[in-house]
């Protein structure tokens, strides 16, 4: 398992994943601070820097929620499927090693690699809006919360990412992922909705089912909450609408992310257990 | 103990397609065992059955002692795939090293150039395999194959994108092979390489094995066309031959001397020796005609060698 582990690490090194992925997330982080050091904090409004704080704040997690997302499809995406298809795989299984060991080995490697990424993006984000506009997004727990929720978002993608890979082609693997992960999203945005403006159950159901389905969405609401909620500053979780978190979900949600991961993994062993190589 | 023992293993694949059915094979240790058969036979799944690619729909299996499912089965076991490719970003060294790891040895950078060298490869070591033809990748599978010194070596097609230097080399490698005592299961379609050098043979067909047994038997066994060279044979002598053997010609030189062509078992030929002698015959040549392995593989499935 270490070695598969540490194959998948190297891999990632040589094919030049982590410096086009490290390149281009500096790139981000380095615009959104060009960003916010241009638009600048208007004097003497009151309370406007702390509004100003939480809505660039906002602005860049929902960009880490989106790129964590991706990152992770696209990292995990041609994990099995792939080296099925070129054979490399049919060279390593007749090795004395289990398959539930190469499926082991890839998922710590490479979601170390994924959690590398969410780390650096998130507390990227955060320190520079912190930078340039204090301490807006509560105390330290909140953010230590936030960032597990992130990384727990990222593992989710990731572990679902592996688990197609075992048991569809890459294209089509990655295509229901992206879609799952959006159709949550645009779940989470109806069931937000829905608490900001009708008191149909409706809402809640789809929110809640989309949320089952793939926890993504829900994970990435319970961190904007941890940040950007009411005990953090009245009203500016509000002020985001769908794309809020007016309803977060309680820390069942973690939970139930975690489980879900560990499910996810364990169809995953079975899925690629049982195929035909 | 047998090197592979296979007990009606069987491969029923999802849609009812039968690759194998119940095929029972025994290969001897230390020996070079081949595996014919024409396309879609079923002899690449039942290699990938024996290294646990494929799973079986039912019998069993034991390589090298050990139940084919088990891990320890596959510590003494090399493997070259038909299709196959190693990570294009590494060195031919660190594929070794890689499966070096994957099989548990200790495999030094002298040993692993040692083992470049042995099939060609030859200071290649440094260079990434996304630089290798598809002619050195299958030199590089076969040194992968090789890592560890395996008892049993399953090579799938080993020689299907190597040039004739290559392939002799290979042959050369396979004999090497067997003299130091590892068992080689070869699959391959260049029934001339298998010739050369193959101990045993199975043909399989649809699934199902046709035969298995030495390959001296399979092109020198059972009754086949001898020509007899001799003198002094008179009408009735070959009158009284021909009643033993209806299917016998004879040709006269004119000159004392005839061609007899007998179609008979190598165990028959005392028999007839004796017949001919007793009658006052000389008996100067008796020969077999030879025939190919890829004629024999050709009448076994039921096409017309010519």
């Amino acid at each position: 398992m270490l070695t598969i582990m540490h194959q998948s690490l190297v891999e990632t090194m040589r094919k030049r994943l982590l410096v086009a992925a490290g390149g281009l997330t500096g790139l981000f982080l380095l615009l959104f601070f060009l960003f916010l050091r241009w638009v600048g904090t208007p004097a003497n409004i009151p309370g406007y820097t702390y509004i100003a704080g939480l809505t660039y704040l906002y602005l860049g997690l929902f960009a880490a929620y989106v790129m964590i997302a991706l990152f992770s499809v696209l990292i995990f995406v041609a994990t099995i499927s792939a080296e099925i298809d070129d054979g490399t795989l049919l060279a390593v299984l007749p090795r004395p090693i289990r398959r539930s060991h190469v499926i082991l080995g890839k998922w710590i490697g490479l979601s170390l690699v994924a959690m590398a990424y969410a780390t650096i993006l998130f507390f990227g984000i955060v320190f520079i809006d912190q930078a340039q506009y204090g301490a807006v997004a509560g105390n330290t727990a909140n953010l230590l919360a936030a960032y597990g929720d992130f990384l727990l978002e990222g593992l989710v993608v990731a572990t679902v990412t592996l688990l197609g890979s075992t048991l569809t082609s890459t294209m089509a693997n990655g295509i229901i992922v992206s879609s799952a992960v959006l159709i949550a999203f645009l779940g989470g945005a109806l069931e937000q909705l829905g608490a900001l403006t009708n008191p149909s159950p409706a809402f809640t159901v789809i929110g809640w089912v989309t949320g089952l389905l793939i926890p993504t969405d829900a994970l990435y609401r319970r961190a904007l909450f941890q940040l950007l909620g009411n005990h953090v500053y009245p009203g500016a979780i509000i002020g985001a609408g769908p794309f809020g978190a007016v309803r977060p979900p309680g820390e069942g949600m973690v939970f139930y992310g975690i489980l879900y991961i560990a499910g996810m993994l364990m169809l995953a062993i079975w899925s690629f257990g049982v195929r035909d190589l | 103990m047998k090197a592979i023992q296979t007990l009606g293993l069987t491969k029923v694949y999802p849609g009812g397609r039968k690759a194998c059915e119940a095929i029972h094979l025994s290969v001897n240790q230390g020996e070079i065992f081949g595996l014919l058969g024409p396309n879609g036979a079923g002899k690449s799944t039942l290699i990938k059955m024996l290294v646990g690619l494929v799973n079986p729909s039912a019998g069993s299996a034991r390589v090298l002692g050990f139940p084919f499912t088990e891990l320890a089965a596959r510590r003494q076991l090399g493997y070259l795939p038909e299709l196959f490719r190693y990570p294009p970003w590494l060195k031919a060294q660190e594929v070794l090293a890689f499966h070096a790891r994957l099989a548990g040895v200790e495999q030094s950078p002298d040993e692993r150039t040692a083992l470049l060298d042995r099939v060609g490869l030859h200071g290649r070591g440094s260079e990434r395999v996304r630089s290798f033809s598809k002619g050195l990748q299958q030199r590089l599978g076969l040194a992968v194959a090789l890592v560890g010194e395996p008892a049993l070596v399953l090579l799938d097609e080993p020689t299907s994108a190597l040039d004739p230097i290559g392939r002799y080399e290979v042959s050369l490698l396979l004999q090497e092979l067997r003299a130091q005592g590892t068992t080689v299961f070869l699959n391959s379609h260049l029934l001339s390489d298998v010739e050369k050098v193959c101990d045993s043979v199975a043909l399989i067909d649809g699934g199902r094995v046709l035969y298995q047994g030495s390959l001296k038997d399979a092109l020198y066994g059972g009754a086949r066309h001898h020509r007899v060279q001799v003198e002094n044979l008179t009408e009735t002598t070959w009158s009284t031959l021909h009643q033993s053997y209806p299917a016998a010609t004879v040709q006269w030189d004119g000159k004392g001397g005839a061609e007899i062509s007998v179609r008979i078992a190598r165990t028959g030929l005392p028999g007839l020796i004796a017949q001919l002698v007793a009658a006052g015959v000389r008996v100067y040549e008796v020969a077999p005609d030879h025939s190919s392995l890829e004629e024999w593989f050709l009448s076994r499935l039921g096409k017309d060698p010519q």
